[in-house]
């Protein structure tokens, strides 16, 4: 269970749990910020400090009593989650989106007394995937719950909700640590200082995204992604087979790498020292793919790989198509024909 | 020959203005000035003026709620009490706070104007605070007796002036709120466009989608307004609408 | 922890709470019931979080202690076991261990402490009153109870706490039932809480199962309703109910009274020829006698004459039938009055000369 807000959120806690003791926390709050910054971490904590019956120091959970424990094994009946579930057709993949069934169920729990006779807590994640109806039937809950009621909105894109939903939820804005913080942190989990800095420069600065490259094969996935691009850049590989093996991998993940390589691959086509440079570890592979475009070249990749990714998040689009399309670009006529030994 | 429809039983609920729930658009001085009013610190005359539908009723009914918490506040809507005669002005002077809305409903009745021109000095021989609205300035109004415009006019004068689109749809949604209904931003974008943006008609019709929204079992969409607004409009062609 | 108990006793409070353990469940431990020994008694609980019902029964050889289990799958060996067969129940490390004849189960188990029991209710009001009479009270107006409507307060039964009675109030904005019990009750001014829908059904069951005294508590924000070996507890629904009074007909000034049976089986009847939408039945109410109606866009038509006394003006009225036929069924003596006043305002039904329990009904236009 989450009970403490990450190091770098301090500042925002004490904030809130001040309004608190004031007794003018809002109904509803919309926790945006991009991905990895402990966003789900705080909405995750501040529930728990909500819930718990005997908060310790500045408000935290403690981890102790009946609510905490209920909490612990996720049985909590005044925490209510809605997320992705799964499809009903394959249950083995996640739905893209948030259905209106599930605000309905929300509301109609909201609407009667709390289990536990405190606050009702709801965690809406990722709140952008609402159906324009799922958002709709929120409304009315959202502007005047019933009790004393917490509504978190947790989302990376806060420019997809609808603006009525916005404007009726106070907005706290999460950033990435200062470097020092967040490598500091990332230090004691990896326990190796050179991969903490990497993988946070990897992951622009958001601890949590870097620990989950860390923790998943991430880091290893993304080393094989850049041979597949170099060999489509020296115009070998076929885009069509690649696309299917990696539209089953993660597919935003491998968009957002190729986003990440190409500004630095800009970077250091202007220049053989960038100040700025995120994919430090393979500089030199980069420069050596990036010399085999044009300037242009390059900016027309990043842009359809820009737009790619914002489709992908957008949820409802066929991400095989799409990889293939971005395979296609990287040794197309269009953009490279690739180096000089293609 | 139109299909059967199920009446409705009038159980929606009627929401009751407050300054609280007011939407004050330009009007922010004015409304920080009903809460002073209605605090009852000293003897005070307001009086309102502003186009049907800006929400004069609605402040005098807030601000008569809220001067009733400190005292005996008594609100006189004078266009529906035209047909008991002046009489029912009689005692009423013995109200900390007297709310007086429609003034222009009694323009050119001398025994209105009389009756209210006695309540207005009795009560302020009392010490009571008065507040007044009408559509316009009192010397606009009509007013046959000389003395009674004059002593309106030693109230503050405050304009209340329409809300904007925003605010309007703002007031629609926070009414759809209090009776229970959700009322989409297209929904409420809807009826602003397509309707009237006069407050008065607008809460009335959302009173009557409350009630179609309870016979027919439908929620507020678009569509379901339209067949409503539609189904009144046959109505009122063939002489059976209210 | 360990007990021993007869397959049909146990049996029997199984059925009773496996209602409440919803299918699809995003928390494992609601998926299971909640056993728990004290004394020489077991309590079998199961709650969906909105609902917990909770039954005692006595075991032998009991050894305190407290454990979840799977509810399908424990009713489902109760069930299969043979008749008149006894169960021994022993908590391993963290399997239940049951034992019945030659069969052996183990079933696997998560810790008591995670089950959301609701423990105390912080009683802000109590009454007893007969099963008999609660029962009555809800079967006779919980039918008429809103089912998702956007106005979550009418999507409940309504139980009002008046110094001289106790009522139910049901609407779904078409029609309205009214019943009331006099009791006693301990109350300065009226107090009302709103029962939620699966709440009322569920414990409508119960007391069909019951008899005896039953004890209502009022809590904060739940309701307990304990009746013998039954513990029922259901949140509240968050909100305010309407004004019902100012929709009960104050101004009939006409009155049927009729043979109930007679009506409705008319009603019936007929019916079979109305609209299947709308399910219009049109009155044509004259002195001695009265006529009912139906058509249908296929130009059928159905129509029953009754004697019945008609005090009034000749009238038409149209009302959806199962509206009424709903009213007539609450109703349990030979004759039914309804009072009313014209086609376009509501209808009072009831038993002549009480007033325990009133139905509102709004016509239809046909």
């Amino acid at each position: 269970m989450i009970r403490e807000p990450l190091p770098w959120q301090t500042p925002l806690w004490g904030g809130i749990q001040h309004r608190r003791s004031k007794g003018r926390l809002p109904h509803a709050l919309l926790l945006e910020g991009p991905p990895g910054v402990g966003k789900r971490h705080f909405a995750e904590a501040l529930a728990a400090s909500l819930l718990c019956r005997g908060p310790v120091e500045e408000g935290v959970a403690c981890g102790g009593c009946r609510a905490c424990h209920l909490l612990e094994s996720g049985a909590h009946g005044d925490l209510h989650r809605v997320t992705l579930l799964p499809r009903e057709s394959k249950p083995e993949q996640l739905s893209s989106q948030i259905k209106v069934d599930q605000v309905r169920e929300l509301c109609h729990v909201m609407g009667l007394t709390a289990h536990e006779g405190g606050y009702k807590v709801a965690l809406l994640d990722p709140a952008e995937r609402m159906t324009v109806e799922a958002a709709n039937s929120l409304l009315k809950t959202l502007e005047e719950p019933p009790g004393d009621v917490l509504m978190m909105l947790v989302t990376d894109q806060p420019g997809l909700l609808p603006a009525t939903i916005r404007s009726r939820c106070q907005r706290i804005g999460f950033t990435p640590p200062p470097e020092e913080e967040g490598r500091a942190w990332l230090t004691r989990r990896l326990e190796d200082a050179e991969r903490a800095a990497l993988l946070l420069a990897l992951a622009d600065g958001a601890p949590l995204r870097a620990l989950e490259m860390a923790e998943s094969d991430g880091a290893a996935n993304r080393l094989e992604l850049l041979e597949v691009v170099e060999s489509l850049a020296r115009g070998a590989g076929d885009p069509v087979s690649l696309s299917a093996h990696w539209y089953r991998q993660a597919p935003l993940e491998a968009v957002g790498w190729m986003e990440s390589w190409l500004e630095d691959m800009i970077r250091l086509h202007w220049s053989d020292r960038p100040a700025l440079l995120r994919n430090r570890d393979v500089a030199e592979r980069l420069k050596r793919m990036a010399l085999g475009y044009s300037r242009r070249e390059l900016f027309l990749l990043r842009e359809e790989t820009h737009r790619a990714a914002r489709l992908l998040r957008g949820g409802s689009i066929n991400a095989q198509l799409l990889l293939e399309d971005l395979f296609t670009a990287w040794g197309g006529e269009e953009t490279g024909k690739g180096l000089g030994g293609g | 020959m139109s299909s059967p429809s199920q009446l409705p039983l009038d159980i929606a609920r009627t929401p009751r203005p407050s300054l609280e729930d007011f939407v004050p658009g330009e009007n922010g001085a004015l409304l920080a000035t009903l809460r002073e009013w209605a605090r009852g610190t000293e003897s005070r005359l307001l009086y309102l003026w502003g186009v049907p539908g800006s929400g004069k009723s609605h402040l005098l009914q807030g601000a008569c709620t809220e001067a009733g918490r400190g005292g005996r506040a008594a609100l006189v809507a004078l266009p529906l009490l035209l047909g008991h005669g002046p009489g029912v002005l009689e005692g009423l002077a013995g109200s900390g706070f007297l709310v007086v809305d429609g003034l222009q409903a009694i323009a050119g009745r001398p025994d209105w104007e009389g009756a209210l021109f006695r309540l207005f000095n009795a009560t302020r021989d009392r010490g009571g605070s008065m507040l007044f609205a009408a559509r316009g300035r009192p010397a606009e109004l009509g007013l046959g007796l000389p003395d009674l415009v004059s002593r309106l006019q030693w109230a503050e004068p405050w304009q209340v002036r329409p809300l904007d689109d925003a605010g309007r749809l703002q007031v629609l949604r926070q009414q759809a709120t209090a009776r229970g209904l959700e009322l989409s931003e297209e929904v409420g974008r809807f009826l602003l466009h397509r309707h009237s943006r006069d407050l008065r008609h607008l809460s009335l019709l959302l009173e009557r989608l409350d009630l179609a929204s309870l016979a027919e079992r439908r929620r507020l969409t678009v569509p379901f307004v339209r067949s409503v607004l539609a189904a009144e409009g046959r109505d009122r062609f063939s002489g059976r609408g209210c | 922890m360990r007990f021993s108990i007869g397959r049909e006793t146990i049996l029997r409070p199984l059925q009773m709470v496996i209602s409440v353990v919803e299918r699809r469940q995003t928390l494992p431990v609601l998926s299971n019931l909640l056993l728990v020994i004290e004394g020489n008694r077991l309590s079998i609980t199961a709650t969906d979080l909105e609902v917990e019902v909770s039954v005692t029964v006595e075991v032998e050889s009991a050894e305190e202690g407290e454990i979840t289990v799977p509810a399908r799958k424990f009713v489902d060996i109760c069930r299969a076991l043979p008749e008149e067969a006894t169960l021994e129940a022993t908590l391993g490390e963290d399997h239940l261990k049951l034992r019945a004849g030659r069969s052996r189960f183990s079933l696997a188990t998560l810790a008591a402490v995670e089950f959301p029991v609701i423990e105390e209710v912080a009683a802000r009001r109590e009454l007893a009153l007969s099963v008999e009479k609660l029962k009555e009270l809800i079967s006779g107006t919980h039918f008429c109870m809103a089912q998702q409507d956007v106005r979550y307060y009418l999507n409940g039964l309504m139980l009002e706490l008046a110094p001289g009675h106790l009522r139910a109030v049901a609407t779904d904005g078409h029609r309205l039932a009214v019943c009331d019990v006099e009791e006693q009750i301990p109350v300065e001014g009226i107090e009302q809480v709103i029962v939620p829908r699966k709440g009322v059904q569920e414990l409508l069951r119960l007391l069909g199962e019951s008899e005896g005294e039953a004890r209502v508590v009022l809590g904060q924000s739940h309701v307990r309703v304990e009746l013998p070996q039954i513990r029922f507890t259901s949140k509240l629904i968050d909100g305010k109910f309407p004004d019902y009074q100012r929709v009960l007909p104050q101004d009939s000034d006409k009155r049927l009274v009729i043979d109930r049976r007679e009506l409705t089986d008319a009603l019936v009847r007929t019916s079979i020829l109305s609209n299947e939408k709308y399910r219009g039945i049109r009155f044509v109410l004259e002195p001695e006698r009265i006529t009912v109606q139906a058509h249908n866009p296929e130009k059928e038509e159905a129509e029953e004459e009754l004697a019945a006394t008609f005090e009034g003006e000749q009238m038409e009225i149209g009302f959806n039938v199962g509206y009424v036929l709903d009213a007539l069924n609450a109703i349990s003596t030979g004759e039914v009055e309804m009072q009313l006043r014209d086609s376009n305002s509501s209808c009072l039904i009831k038993a002549p000369e009480s007033e325990a329990c009133r139905y509102v009904v709004m016509p239809m236009r046909l």
